[in-house]
């Protein structure tokens, strides 16, 4: 009896001692950390919208995004006076080849890709974590609907990327996000605009260039825009379908 | 001096004659699967070198206060605490590092070589030659990781620590990046090292028979 | 003392069978694939093989002289690789990619494990499993037959899709689908010794006739294949597969006689043999039919050749009357 007495006691003397240790240093690097991520944030969100100060999250009701991606947040991403720059979208996409894959997408107020970033993967070096170097500004200039490319397969559709050679899997993780992310953030655009969606051929991906007016009461960050994005109809399910039709998965023998 | 001969001693064991990975074969799983890159490989050896020796260190003084029947227990908790402070010290303080080491930061808690030490060395041992034990080990192990690692970067990658070492058309064998690359660089590392050790012990033995006569 | 007496154990009657012998009826049975290669794939085909050949007895010999080992060139086995595993790559491959292949096949996969008789994959295949994961594109880069290849510089040839990557549509551009003939004669894409069934079935039927392989294992193999692809492959629904079509295309005819037989990789009981037949067969149709791949052939025969020591240990012979004496025993 006294033996496990002696026993209970010092484990506990030991666990109590290990577990405050633990809150000592919780207490002093969780500030610290969160503090990081904020910033880290913050640093992308101005990294893919050059010339927005500040950033505010979108309250709009966001489409109901593909199986297998999560839209977090569209934050618009104003001037310092106020005038609307572009929008952020921030999604993940559960598709990638080790994991998840959490990508920013900057859309500008006619629904053009500014910049895209890889800010989180567990992809393999040399092949998916491609995703993190120059392979990405692929995307800059591309709006919805962005077809996966691999050895030509998409011919001369201009709203193409070209997939990173033995990581298609990661390529078409990355363009799922990028795709919902635009198409969150085209949603956000229309609904501030109050503008009707228009159908427009997603081949020719080409942007209606418009005047988009400062509003004077923009405090808020919504402005009134005319016929500026290029809209296109939600087809999730054709998107699937034409990525998928366009690819090769290596023909191995 | 008999004293400074055995810390010696007790450090290089761990760096070479018992060097956990390639001798012991200890810790396996995160040497196989984080010698994806040089960085990498170094981020987690020194990680793991810090766990070592600090849990080396309060499991040796530690040593005569724990009963023998709840010691497992006791080290798991130890080590577990000090891998969670590497890791929440990491993430506020080197979080690039942290977030590229992934899951295998908190992996090191059952990492053989820390609990395999802390049962064989640290709790039959002094303090000091505890933690020259564990420092040992460790190096030992961030070498062996080092090394691996630069085999599977330079011919899997064409890169050092993510310095391109060789031209466009270098195209580099992705199969050294992925899983079969590790279990082939590895068996052809401790082939040689078998090769090596065999031939020293030859003639080692050929010297003494030599005296013998 | 004029009659010397034999004081040696038994056989003493030896037949004519060495390895050197098997080996060579197998080049011989091979020279009409090879044949076929060069004449759909051009000269290249050649060099490779070639190639391929020439670097795999090199470093055969060169392990033997290191390791100071009586040298096992004479036994004609690494000719063999070398010929196979030039059979399964594509005719745009980098030389030098062959090189390492060939390196790959013979150090590690069959002298590492203890030189001929002891490997426990098929090393021709094993290294193209190996060539295919480190450089994915340059091992699927496939020309349409009669294309010219340079000798250096594959990077810009024209590709098209191989026959089984049309059917199953998955490549991007895509014609229509070859005739029977020209899946017969070998006039398609695909690799360098695979595209000819011809060719195979000639060296196949020689291989037969020399008793060198049974038939046990590619009628197996090519009949659950059949069977599999005519249930499952068809783009109707259940039994409207084109079995025909799936045997003469892609990798299966060249696997299933000359590398589904391998000896030291396959089991050695009849009823195992059928067994790895079957498997290799399940496997491919997997692979094809609801895998990543296209082709499945290769990796279902190392599959099954790991899997070979289990068919072996399932399927031995018993010794007669040894399992009546156990029950005996344990009364």
């Amino acid at each position: 009896m006294k033996e496990i007495l002696t026993l209970t006691i010092k484990l506990l003397l030991i666990t109590a001692i290990v577990a405050a240790l633990l809150g000592g240093i919780n207490m002093v690097t969780e500030p610290i950390i969160a503090e990081n991520n904020e910033a880290t944030f913050q640093a992308n969100l101005k990294e893919l919208l050059p010339g927005a100060e500040n950033f505010e999250l979108d309250g709009t009701k966001l489409p109901e995004p593909e199986a297998g991606v999560k839209v977090n947040g569209v934050y618009c991403g104003m001037a310092a006076d106020g005038t609307p720059v572009g929008y952020v979208a921030d999604a993940v996409c559960s598709e990638g080849y080790g994991g998840d894959v959490v990508v920013m997408t900057g859309v500008d107020t006619e629904g053009k890709i500014t910049k895209v970033k890889v800010t989180e993967m567990e992809e393999t070096p040399g092949l998916g974590a491609k995703c993190q170097t120059d392979w990405i500004d692929q995307y800059t200039g591309l709006t919805e609907n962005i077809v996966v490319s691999k050895n030509g397969s998409a011919g001369n559709n201009p709203n193409k990327i070209d997939a990173i050679s033995g990581a298609t899997i990661t390529s078409r993780a990355v363009t799922k996000a990028v795709n919902n992310s635009v198409s969150a953030a085209i949603t956000v655009i229309n609904d501030n605009s109050g503008a009707a969606p228009e159908l427009e051929a997603p081949a020719e991906g080409e942007a209606v260039e418009g005047e988009a007016p400062a509003d004077a009461e923009a405090a808020d960050g919504e402005a009134a825009e005319e016929g500026a994005a290029p809209e296109q109809e939600e087809a999730p399910a054709d998107e699937t379908a034409e990525i998928d039709a366009a690819e090769t998965e290596g023909g191995a023998e | 001096m008999e004293n400074k001969k055995g810390y010696l001693s007790t450090f290089l064991n761990g760096l070479i004659t018992e060097n956990p990975t390639l001798v012991l074969f200890l810790g396996m799983c995160p040497t196989l699967a984080v010698t994806t890159g040089v960085i990498n490989g170094i981020g987690m050896g020194l990680s793991t070198t810090a766990v070592l020796i600090c849990s080396n260190i309060v499991i040796s003084l530690l040593r005569k206060f724990i009963p023998d029947k709840i010691r497992i227990a006791s080290y798991i908790v130890i080590i577990a605490g000090f891998v969670t402070i590497v890791q929440m010290l990491l993430n506020a303080y080197v979080p690039a590092l942290s977030s590229s080491l992934g899951i295998y930061i908190p992996l090191i808690v059952v990492n053989c070589i820390i609990l395999g030490r802390a049962e064989a060395f640290a709790n039959k041992n002094t303090v000091g030659r505890s933690a020259l034990d564990g420092l040992g080990m460790g190096l030992g192990f961030t070498c062996s990781l080092c090394i691996i690692a630069a085999v599977r970067e330079i011919l899997g990658a064409g890169t050092f620590a993510g310095i391109p070492l060789f031209g466009e058309s270098f195209q580099p064998v992705s199969i050294m990046i992925l899983p079969p690359g590790a279990f082939l660089t590895l068996g052809v590392l401790l082939a040689v090292i078998n090769v090596i050790g065999g031939k020293i012990k030859k003639n080692k033995t050929d010297d003494t028979e030599k005296e013998g006569i | 003392m004029d009659n010397l007496l034999v004081v040696s154990h038994s056989p003493h009657v030896l037949g004519k069978n060495t390895v050197r012998r098997t080996m060579l009826d197998v080049i011989i049975a091979l020279i009409p694939a090879f044949v076929a290669g060069i004449l759909v794939f051009g000269y290249r085909a050649a060099v490779i093989t070639v190639i391929s050949v020439v670097s795999c007895v090199v470093f055969e010999w060169l392990w033997n002289k290191i390791l100071k080992k009586p040298t096992s060139v004479g036994d004609l086995s690494a000719i063999v690789t070398g010929m196979l595993l030039a059979f399964n790559v594509p005719v745009t491959l980098p030389l030098w990619m062959v090189v390492i292949g060939s390196f790959f096949a013979i150090v590690i996969v069959k002298q590492f494990f203890g030189g001929i008789g002891h490997n426990f994959m098929n090393p021709a295949l094993a290294a193209r499993a190996f060539l295919l994961a480190s450089w994915a594109l340059a091992m699927t880069t496939w020309v349409a037959p009669h294309t010219a290849v340079p000798l250096w510089n594959t990077a810009d040839v024209v590709t098209s899709a191989t026959p089984l990557a049309a059917y199953a549509g998955t490549e991007g551009t895509v014609t229509q689908l070859p005739s029977y003939l020209d899946l017969f004669l070998g006039n398609v894409g695909g690799c360098i010794g695979e595209t000819s069934a011809l060719a195979i079935l000639i060296g196949g039927v020689y291989l037969l006739a020399r008793k060198v392989i049974r038939l046990r294992i590619p009628l197996a193999y090519l009949a659950t294949v059949a069977l599999g692809t005519w249930m499952f492959a068809g783009h109707d629904g259940l039994f409207s597969g084109d079995a025909l079509y799936q045997i003469l295309a892609g990798g299966v005819m060249l696997g299933a006689f000359f590398m589904a037989t391998d000896y030291t990789t396959t089991p050695y009981t009849p009823v195992g043999q059928v067994i790895f037949g079957i498997g290799c067969g399940v496997i491919t149709v997997l692979i094809r039919v609801w895998g990543g791949y296209p082709e499945g052939c290769s990796y279902s025969i190392l599959l099954m050749n790991i899997v070979t020591p289990l068919i072996d240990r399932v399927t031995a012979p018993k010794r007669y009357g040894a399992s009546k004496k156990r029950k005996e025993a344990k009364a």
